[in-house]
């Protein structure tokens, strides 16, 4: 090899290869990584105190624990049934609907959006209590003889919390829905399909990933809910989130508080995953 | 009222959107097997009339009989119509298969028979190794012959084609057009389309029904509206058209037409001869526009000056001016006669009696 022959050109540096413009990642970078990271790590640290896995061995053993986890889930699951029940039919409406509609659907959809959380759930207790506007209504009407029980029950957290999650169903659905053809529904029907025939074979399909989408979000917000269930719901009906915060604010058992944050983060993350693989599915599956 | 039923009657149809007429006593018959194709410009109704066909338009009054049957309040599912769509509007979560037997599905055929019934409709559409593909991964041509496949295979009584050629490219049309209308031919289908290309409504059509501003200006086969428009829109729309103003008037047993720097006779009892003085407008298509020879004088004729003479390899085309400034537009290929003119040269043109369209006013 002689001295005149060309130089191996230098890879580029890991900097270089880069896309540009990373650099104005960092600030939210460093702000994830210390508002978030850094005390999700102090938390799951907090949940092994001494290394020892005893809190948890402890969530896993005792019924209570148990129950109030399966309790979270099958709320959940009930609410985030519910809510994109409830959310399909108004974003096929949005997506179907005049601009004028459109805008007033939309409106109708964010107001109560905007307005404070706590304010929702304490309104829901005006309305739904026994001297509120649901049960003076159905006696008044004669309908029922004595007020329903509607708050401090399942059926009052369902509602709150189907209220609460209703715009985080319609908003995917919608976004899904307004790219399908509705010519497609035409030819659905001068194929011989009645409506519902094509809804089932032809526009069910094409807005699956608008339901998955709407499914996972509301289900997995669910399992986080903390103010709805608490106003609105009996201690029976409580959620795991109230646990955990009853660990660090009455119990002041912080290990075991944190330990159960780091099991509904988990369980969270694997419903995530199951989303997630229907998604991957139902893609491959189209693109097969 | 005979045994024999029209495949489709249309009977006096409108449709009025508030104000706006968007299709205004539109009537015509189909017979079974006949290949008619609705062409106008854009607005002109020809889609309108296609809807209502189908039934995602409701007329505001008037009939549509399918086989005799009448077709008021019956939804599109029930009309036993196959449609291509302009675009297609294949299921894109199907396969082709399932994109062809979704017809028989919803007619509760059974699968095994569904399927197969689909198979040979993919086989005569020449698409039968493309079963199991998604219409995404398929070219444009393709997927027209999936959708047309859709159309045919439950034996419609009518076949509905949207502006069909709309999605492809220049080159796949002509072949395109040959193809959907011989497979058309041997499945024995009643078809209408709609198009705005008169090109492709003189290939595919038996009769052609021309539309503009929601009324059916004229319809007939392609050689009727070619060589008897009823219209100077008509004229115009279909092939290259000269138009020359004048009046006609009875003189004795025959009828002379009279304009700016030309003349035409016809005998008194011609069809096209008005019955007194008229206003007139004549149509004469450029190719059957001649030179008159040296010294003639003939009965047919215009004098003008050469304007432009344009070299077509098998003919020329021919610019002359009247003598009120209008232009006349011929094809010959009469070409050493035409290569001997120049710009400015003083012509006389001519045709004869049975070349030449009279429309009043």
């Amino acid at each position: 090899m002689t001295l005149s022959s060309p130089a191996i050109p230098r890879g580029p540096t890991l900097v270089e290869r880069l896309p540009r413009g990373s650099v104005l990642l960092v600030p939210a970078l460093l702000f994830l990584l210390l508002f978030y990271v850094y005390p999700l790590a102090q938390l799951i640290g907090a949940s092994l105190p001494g290394g020892s896995g005893k809190n948890y061995a402890l969530i896993f053993s005792r019924p209570v624990f148990l129950r109030v986890i399966a309790e979270t889930f099958r709320v959940s699951l009930v609410v985030m049934a519910v809510t994109v029940l409830v959310a399909f039919p108004y974003a096929y409406a949005m997506a179907n609907a005049g601009r004028r509609a459109l805008l007033f659907l939309t409106i109708a959809l964010l107001i109560p959006f905007w307005v404070s959380l706590l304010l929702r759930s304490f309104s829901w207790i005006v309305l739904l209590q026994n001297t509120g506007l649901v049960n003076q209504v159905l006696l008044g009407l004669g309908l029922i003889e004595t007020p329903l029980k509607l708050i401090r029950t399942e059926i009052g957290v369902i509602l709150g919390m189907v209220h609460v999650l209703l715009p985080y169903a319609v908003l995917p659905l919608y976004s899904v829905m307004k790219k399908i053809d509705m010519r497609l529904m035409e030819a659905s029907s001068i194929c011989g399909a009645s409506w519902f025939h094509g809804f089932r074979r032809v526009y069910l399909p094409m807005a699956l990933p608008g339901v998955l989408a709407a499914a996972i979000l509301t289900f997995t917000l669910a399992l986080g809910f903390y103010i709805t269930p608490a106003l609105l719901g009996s201690p029976r009906d409580m959620m795991i989130a109230q646990m955990i915060a009853g660990q660090f604010s009455e119990q002041l058992n912080f290990g075991l508080g944190a330990a159960l944050a780091v099991v509904l983060m988990g369980l969270t993350a694997l419903a995530f995953a199951l989303f997630g693989l229907g998604r991957v599915l139902l893609a491959r599956r189209a693109a097969a | 009222m005979s045994f024999e039923h029209k495949a489709l009657q249309l009977d006096r149809v409108s449709k009025h959107y508030g104000e706006v007429r968007a299709l205004e006593d539109v009537s015509f018959e189909l017979r079974k097997g006949e290949f008619l194709t609705m062409l106008g410009p854009s607005g002109s109704g020809k889609t309108t009339t296609l809807r209502v066909i189908a039934g995602f338009v409701e007329p505001s009054s008037g009939a549509l009989l399918i086989d005799g049957r009448d077709m008021t309040g019956v939804p599109p599912q029930r009309r036993n119509i196959g449609m291509m769509f302009q675009d297609y509007a294949l299921f894109p979560h199907m396969t082709v298969l399932e994109n062809v037997a979704y017809p028989l599905e919803t007619r509760g055929v059974k699968r095994s028979e569904r399927e197969s019934r689909a198979r040979e409709m993919l086989g005569i559409v020449g698409l039968g190794d493309f079963a199991k593909r998604f219409p995404k991964q398929m070219s444009g041509g393709q997927q027209q012959r999936v959708a047309l496949a859709r159309a045919l295979v439950f034996h419609p009584d009518i076949v509905l084609l949207d502006e069909p050629m709309a999605a492809l490219d220049k080159k796949l049309r002509g072949q395109m057009q040959i193809e959907i209308m011989h497979i058309a031919r041997k499945v024995g289908a009643t078809v209408v389309s709609v198009t705005h290309d008169q090109e492709e409504a003189l290939v595919m059509s038996d009769r052609i029904a021309i539309f503009r501003a929601g009324k059916l200006a004229q319809i007939g086969t392609p050689q009727e509206l070619y060589t008897r428009p009823n219209s100077e829109f008509v004229a115009d729309f279909i092939g290259e058209a000269n138009l020359l103003r004048g009046t006609a008037r009875r003189e004795g047993g025959i009828c002379r037409l009279e304009g700016a720097g030309w003349r035409a006779s016809l005998p008194g009892d011609d069809p096209r001869a008005p019955a007194k003085t008229a206003a007139v407008t004549v149509v004469l298509r450029p190719e059957v526009i001649a030179l008159a020879a040296e010294g003639e004088r003939p009965a047919n004729a215009l004098t003008g000056t050469i304007e432009d003479r344009i070299y077509l390899g098998v003919e020329f085309r021919l610019i002359a001016r009247l003598a009120d400034g209008s232009a006349v537009q011929v094809r010959s290929r009469d070409l050493a006669r035409i290569s001997a003119l120049a710009q400015g040269d003083a012509v006389t043109l001519c045709w004869r009696d049975e070349d030449f369209v009279v429309i009043p006013g």
